[in-house]
């Protein structure tokens, strides 16, 4: 993202340092510009399929980029997603997205889960609200393995933030991939493999 | 914009810049904390030669007290408020040490989780 973000702050320096110096020489009389060429141009715009796609695509490109733009400068609505506690010197607020990224890491280490999303909200009476929808690989006992990541979890933001209510950690299971299938295509390709070796005509061939 | 200090031979004027950057040099020299990355507009500013410190903003008031808003990244499996608060305390010290202001109160925002344990 931040090299997309800098490449569009080039685009867009660019795009309008074109248009204004084109402006610029085109009042200035510096360029001719005609009423003949500027009615050609937009003539090819709405005729030539080739010109049409190229002015519609750097019109998105733009708009993208003023989209991006606009989204930095206004703060793309993540702001008051914290939780905030005081200290002598000064407040401290904790971004939830953060918290929600180290919830993902935590989870993500456990050996079973093979894909996380997680979810952090400041619910009532100050207690956080986390919500993790996990994709589990293999057979595996749901309840213990849950049991023991709603634990880990809710000692992991415990020790962290170190807040005084203790989390409520939900969790919910989306998906579960069962271990043998990797087995299974394992077997196949074994299966298939002599046959495939067989249908090539130059195997072990040296020039 | 600037924090003025009146001494026997004129003014003393401080840029708000000034603070910042000491700010983000406590920041960028304290363990297990970083500085939050350029946004579109951050590096729009310093493709036009403005130099900016993304996350910290000074703020004087009235009474030419001055409070800090800064935001970091904390190191993943370090203890927040105890990072913050040393933050807090390493930025009040190097701040009031350098330009002898008169620190109100010194925010900290913990914006990310970042990794390399």
């Amino acid at each position: 993202m931040k090299i997309f973000s800098r490449l569009a702050v080039r685009v867009y320096v660019l795009l309008v340092i074109g248009i204004s110096c084109l402006l610029i020489l085109a009042t200035l009389d510096l360029i001719d510009i005609s009423y003949e060429q500027v009615k050609g141009l937009l003539y090819n715009i709405f005729y030539d399929g080739q010109t049409r796609i190229a002015v519609a695509s750097t019109a998105v490109i733009a708009l993208v980029i003023n989209y991006l733009f606009m989204r930095s400068i206004l703060g793309g609505g993540e702001r008051g997603r914290t939780i905030a506690f005081d200290n002598p010197a000064g407040r401290v607020s904790v971004s939830l997205t953060a918290l929600e990224d180290m919830t993902r890491r935590v989870v993500l280490r456990v050996p079973e889960v093979k894909e996380v999303r997680s979810a952090i909200k400041a619910g009532k009476n100050k207690v956080l609200e986390i919500d993790v929808r996990i994709v589990l690989k293999g057979d595996i006992n749901i309840p213990e393995m849950t049991s023991s990541l709603q634990d880990l979890v809710k000692h992991k933001v415990e020790d962290t933030i170190g807040i005084e209510k203790s989390p409520v950690v939900r969790v919910h299971v989306s998906k579960i991939f069962p271990k043998d299938t990797k087995i299974k295509k394992q077997k196949e390709s074994e299966e298939l493999g002599p046959e495939e070796e067989a249908n090539i005509p130059f195997q072990g061939y040296r020039a | 914009m600037r924090e003025k200090d009146n001494v026997d031979l004129g003014f003393i004027k401080i840029h708000k810049k000034v603070i910042a950057e000491i700010v983000n040099a406590v920041i960028d020299e304290f363990e297990g904390v970083g500085p939050v990355e350029k946004d579109f507009a951050g590096n729009l500013k310093d493709i036009l030669g403005d130099k900016n410190f993304p996350g910290t903003r000074i703020i004087v008031d009235r009474n030419n007290k001055v409070a800090i808003d800064v935001k970091i990244k904390v190191q993943y499996g370090l203890n927040i408020p105890e990072v913050a608060r040393s933050t807090q305390e390493a930025i009040r010290k190097a701040v009031e040490k350098t330009v002898d202001v008169d620190l109100k109160n010194v925010n900290v925002n913990v914006q990310g989780i970042e990794r390399g344990e």
